[in-house]
């Protein structure tokens, strides 16, 4: 044991020395071998060639737990392990060779990596699920709003659940530190996401329940709307309250019916309250969207776009979000124009940093016995990794919101509630139970108490500032985004409980955390042993490697790039084009990366079970009747060759020169398979390679 | 050592020696389970039998929740009407008013791992999945989950997170390849395994156990029964009738020892005002238990299959919030099988501002002072009395269910519940 230790500390320190990332090239051409060099650092060996041969297995005896001596993982093993989890495509040949010939390159290869679009990709989806936006449903809006309808349009749904990752994405993009999750004002928004977060704005509920609607109150008694298909009315003047057209809009969804449903159709108190029990604002945004009214008692209006049209889901704009000012009105839901323009709005609830998200409140949504801990609990451990445990918390220099009478004092309940109830007076002064604007003056003023610090709040924007001043917010997000490329905790302890104490995980959150440069964080990351297991680390060697099947995001984002497909797996918001499409069915079980309540580490099921086995292989034989032998498709039978070799370099990730044999492999199973017919022999190599472990898994 | 810790623990040093000594096919008639769990604390102890012997306990005044009478175990109890479709079950049903020790919704892990208590923190249901499979000659091992609600209700094996699965997607997940490709499949299986030894004779130890673990995968999805999976075509949708009618069709293909469902019993209830929620899924769980018994029943599976019900926590017996709150001191545990005995086990007494579960006295089944399973060890005690209905030796039970610091065993099985 102690030589084990010996060799770590070792090999740590020339790991460390390495993964700082000399990001010069190799001298000579990009081909050419460092000088002098036998063999690679992770125990590769070059051959005469110049190429270098992966490391040989080390022959161990297999008793299921840790290798008792380290073995490193090859450098086309770990290029394409890093390349997959930040783009989910294969690297080229000329990748690996560039760090075979020189390690110190990876990191210049991510740094080109991460101007591509698919690393834009994997990173919307690990910041959705890093920050916890993607669980967001329908039930939780109906439950905190009280919706007298029940399906919210599924493209709001995605624009809510993608908001804040992109808002992320764009911060960093901007050159801004990666520490404004916490307190950014500003986030991307389509203009649809921006019209239903003012519905949300309008509809305003205490502490106590019921729900006033304060669009309903300005428009008074006589208010009224009219969507009709006769005239062609301006938008801007259907929205401007000085027009004789003032909430008179053109429908092209009226104008396109027939009979009836032709007529124009207004809306006033009463039928709206006799009929649907609606608010005006929400049947206002229901005709925007097109769902106006469940359509077996109403006109069934075929066509999505009313008002809005298609580009208003998808045109995404970074907008400030601020409260009204002194005597300022809010914005309305009907100022479509204000919401294509993007243009600052103005919002009664205050939106800042992650946590005020509707995608998160609504997640975490409380109640009055609660009152607000589940969400400030949620709120610490996705910034800083930490759970409220009173063994590291100073005392709160405030003790006045804590509640006796939900846990007495010196059990073990109330160590945590000494930190946890005058923390979630952020939420309970600042929002209502129902996320509307707090308006009882008897709420306490927050205390922010985390680790050694505590101190008065001011306000929700306060806890983000507080937080960034958490010495495990930098730690926290290195952690976070280690598990998500291992499938696995990165300390040795293999926990998250504690705080983090592999040394090389803290060197990078220690870089990190001066100037919070998320790409550049990324890039010392996933060129660290932590990620490439290339040498040993701490928590290597406490706790061997791990290997993990592609989740769904990356297995079928890899099907989509390598394939040409576009949402193979149907995540996207509306319905497959596919009619009874098996890959979407099949893609809603597959393991995923997700939080469940109260906890920092993600659900990891890495392992590849029975069900996940038969789910691929059913969701192969899909995909092969769509990309063999199909126009356009990539894999074509009047060129076998081409498509098989096709298959080895894209799908199953292997360049030459180690395609020889999988090529070989999937050429003899076509030539077995022939009799079938060419079609067919082909969909069944394609089934082969979309079966190989490189297609299903993570760093074979 | 291995005596000194047997002395300790009072576990046999065999047992001590190789805990997995029961994963063996000689087991006297082991059952499969199927669990039903919930993350949100459903009140189903709320309205059971042990809870109307108390006027201040709050039950729905909704007609059909009304207090009907019922002979359990040659006694009768009081319960709410819709209780009456356990009827044909009720001689060999344990109903155990106990404690699971917590409030909070994320302890659901905890509570199926007996909060602590079980062997390398595994949860109950998998230990005792991983030693009854080989008597049940079951595909795989670990259990299968369906119907959860998110993923705090996995189930974890061995400390790795299982699939959550549901019904509609169970026949497209596992159903065959049709057409030429299916007359393809041996030889996929054989490249296939070309293919794995290619990458194995490139990779380390680590990454040769992932490939041989995705061998096995594929060598268990040729074991499945392809003449069962029509069945689970025909399910349409994911509510709890349809859970229960692929987890009877997932045992009868041998898949699993142990299938989780989720069948709502009331939820999390805090804003049910005049507990409405409450009765609507009462009536429709107890409709979902009486369809998954007839089911068992009509393919003879009843004396194989033990069902139980085990939630993160009960709810108060009293109003709380708008509804009904969390209740870490009172909780009903539901056993019905072969080796279970008609019963209601312990009882509930006032306890703080609402009620929490008595002590048991684990021969007599009685609730009262002196009970030798106090509510702070009747949780390890349900998992233990589980696992004996599942038939598993007592030796097996003492040696999985255990403090993980001091290895001495933990609870005891309630016989009183068990034939």
């Amino acid at each position: 044991m102690v030589s084990r230790r010996l060799l770590a500390c070792a090999t740590l320190l020339a790991a460390c020395q390495g993964a700082l990332g000399s990001t010069s090239s190799a001298p000579g051409e990009e081909n050419d071998p460092p000088p002098g060099a036998d063999g690679g650092r992770d125990g590769s060996v070059r051959l005469p060639d110049g190429r270098v041969a992966p490391p040989a297995p080390p022959e161990l005896e297999d008793d299921g737990g840790v290798p008792s001596e380290f073995a490193p993982l090859s450098v086309r093993a770990y290029v394409s392990k890093v390349k997959s989890v930040l783009t989910a495509l294969p690297p080229s040949e000329h990748e690996l060779r560039k760090v075979e010939a020189n390690p110190g390159a990876l990191p210049d290869l991510i740094e080109a990596w991460q101007a591509t679009p698919e690393y834009h990709d994997r990173m919307l989806s690990f910041f959705t699920m890093a920050f916890q936006q993607g669980d967001v449903t329908n039930e939780m809006l109906m439950n905190v709003n009280q919706f007298q309808q029940i399906n919210t349009d599924p493209r709001i749904m995605q624009n809510m659940r993608e908001s804040f990752g992109r808002t992320v994405l764009q911060l960093i993009a901007e050159g801004k530190p990666f520490s404004d999750v916490l307190s950014t004002r500003r986030y991307m928004l389509t203009p649809a996401l921006a019209m239903f977060m003012a519905w949300l704005d309008e509809r305003s509920s205490g502490d106590g329940g019921g729900v006033s609607d304060l669009l309903d109150q300005e428009l008074g008694q006589n208010g009224k709307y009219t969507l009709q298909g006769d005239t062609k009315i301006p938008l801007e003047q259907s929205v401007d309250p000085a027009s004789p057209n003032f909430l008179n809009f053109y429908s092209a969804q009226v104008a396109a019916m027939t009979g009836d449903c032709r007529k124009p159709l207004v809306i006033d108190r009463d039928n709206r309250l006799t009929l649907y029990t609606m608010t005006q604002g929400e049947t206002l945004m229901r005709h925007f969207l097109g769902n106006p009214f469940n359509s077996t008692f109403f006109c069934n209006y075929a066509a999505r776009e009313t008002v809005l049209n298609r580009a208003d889901f998808n045109s995404w704009k970074m907008v400030n979000l601020r409260q009204p000012r002194s005597g300022e009105k809010a914005t309305w839901v009907y100022q479509i124009p204000k919401f294509r323009s993007g243009e600052e709005l103005v919002f009664r609830r205050p939106y800042v940093g992650f946590y005020t998200t509707p995608s998160f409140l609504y997640n975490w949504q409380t109640n009055t016995s609660n009152q607000a801990r589940v969400t400030i609990n949620q709120t610490i451990l996705v910034a800083t990794g930490q759970k409220f445990d009173a063994s590291h918390n100073a005392m709160p220099v405030s003790t006045a919101a804590i509640e006796t009478s939900h846990a007495m004092p010196g059990t073990a309940c109330y160590a945590c509630h000494l930190a946890m109830d005058p923390m979630r007076q952020f939420f309970r002064s600042t929002y209502t139970l129902y996320w509307s604007v707090q308006s009882d003056s008897k709420q306490l003023p927050p205390v922010f108490v985390l680790g050694e610090q505590s101190t008065m709040g001011n306000g929700i924007a306060s806890l983000g500032e507080s937080m960034k001043q958490s010495d495990r917010f930098a730690s926290a997000w290195v952690q976070k985004l280690c598990i998500w490329a291992n499938g696995a905790v990165c300390d040795p302890s293999g926990s998250t409980d504690g705080a983090p104490s592999d040394p090389e995980l803290l060197r990078i959150a220690a870089l990190f955390a001066d100037g919070y440069d998320w790409n550049a964080m990324v890039r010392t990351l996933m060129s660290s042993p932590l990620v490439t297991y290339s040498a040993p680390t701490a928590t290597s060697m406490a706790q061997g490697h791990a290997y993990s099947i592609a989740k769904k995001d990356l297995l079928c984002r890899r099907w989509d790039h390598t394939l040409g497909l576009d949402d193979a797996c149907g995540l996207g918001a509306l319905p497959s084009t596919q009619s009874g499409d098996a890959v979407k069915t099949i893609a809603t079980v597959l393991p995923a990366d997700s939080y469940s309540r109260g906890q920092s580490t993600p659900v990891l099921a890495n392992d590849p079970g029975m069900f996940f086995f038969a789910g691929v292989e059913n969701a192969c034989a899909a995909l092969a009747a769509r990309v063999v032998d199909v126009d356009g498709a990539p894999y074509q039978s009047r060129d076998v060759d081409g498509a098989i070799a096709k298959m080895v370099h894209e799908l199953m990730g292997i360049p030459a020169p180690d395609d020889v044999e999988p090529i070989a492999i999937l050429k003899e199973h076509f030539s077995s398979a022939l009799a079938d017919g060419a079609a067919p022999a082909l969909r069944s190599t394609f089934m082969l390679a979309c079966l190989s472990p490189s297609t299903v898994s993570v760093g074979q | 050592m291995l005596g000194l810790r047997s002395l300790a623990t009072g576990v046999p040093v065999s047992m001590l020696a190789n805990p997995a000594r029961a994963q063996s096919t000689s087991l006297d008639d082991p059952q499969f389970l199927i669990l039903n769990t919930s993350q949100a604390g459903d009140p189903l102890n709320c309205n059971a039998p042990g809870t109307y012997l108390d006027s201040k306990i709050l039950h729905p005044g909704d007609a059909k929740m009304a207090k009907r009478s019922f002979m359990i175990g040659g006694q009768a109890w009081d319960a709410a009407a819709p209780w009456a479709a356990l009827d044909p079950v009720f001689e060999r049903c344990a109903l155990i008013h106990h404690s699971t020790e917590t409030e909070q919704h994320l302890h659901q892990p905890e509570v199926l791992g007996l909060m602590g208590s079980v062997l390398a923190k595994d949860m109950a249901v998998s230990a005792f999945a991983a030693q009854l499979a080989p008597a049940l000659g079951t595909i795989q091992p670990q259990p299968v989950t369906l119907g959860t609600v998110d993923s705090s209700e996995a189930i974890s094996f061995r400390g790795r997170p299982q699939p959550m699965l549901n019904p509609t997607s169970l026949s497209t997940v596992l159903g065959g390849t049709e057409g030429p490709l299916a007359n393809l499949a041996s030889l996929r299986d054989k490249d296939l395994d070309r293919l794995n030894r290619f990458f194995k004779e490139r990779g380390t130890l680590e990454q040769r156990r992932m490939l041989d673990a995705y061998a096995t995968s594929q060598g268990q999805v040729r074991k499945l029964s392809t003449d069962l999976l029509d069945q689970l075509a025909a399910l349409k949708d994911n509510g709890a009738d349809a859970q229960v009618a692929a987890a009877i069709v997932l045992i009868r293909m041998k898949v699993a020892p142990v299938v989780t469902v989720h069948i709502p019993f009331g939820g999390d209830n805090h804003f049910d005002d005049g507990l409405g929620k409450e009765t609507t899924e009462t009536v429709a769980g107890m409709a979902t238990l009486a369809k998954l018994f007839d089911g068992l029943k009509s393919v003879q599976l009843s004396d194989k299959v033990t069902f139980a019900s085990l939630n993160v926590f009960g709810r108060t017996l009293t109003r709380k919030d708008f509804g009904r709150s969390h209740n870490r001191n009172h909780h009903l545990t539901m056993l019905v099988g072969s080796r279970v005995k008609g019963g209601v086990i312990g009882g509930v007494v006032p306890k703080n501002d609402d009620y929490g579960a008595l002590a048991i006295d684990s021969a007599s089944g009685r609730g009262g002072d002196g009970g030798d399973v106090s509510p702070a060890t009747s949780l390890a005690s349900v998992g233990k009395t589980l696992g004996a209905a599942l038939g598993l030796p007592r030796d097996v039970l003492d040696a999985t269910v255990v403090n993980t610091s001091s290895g001495k065993t933990v609870g005891k099985v309630i016989q009183a519940a068990l034939k």
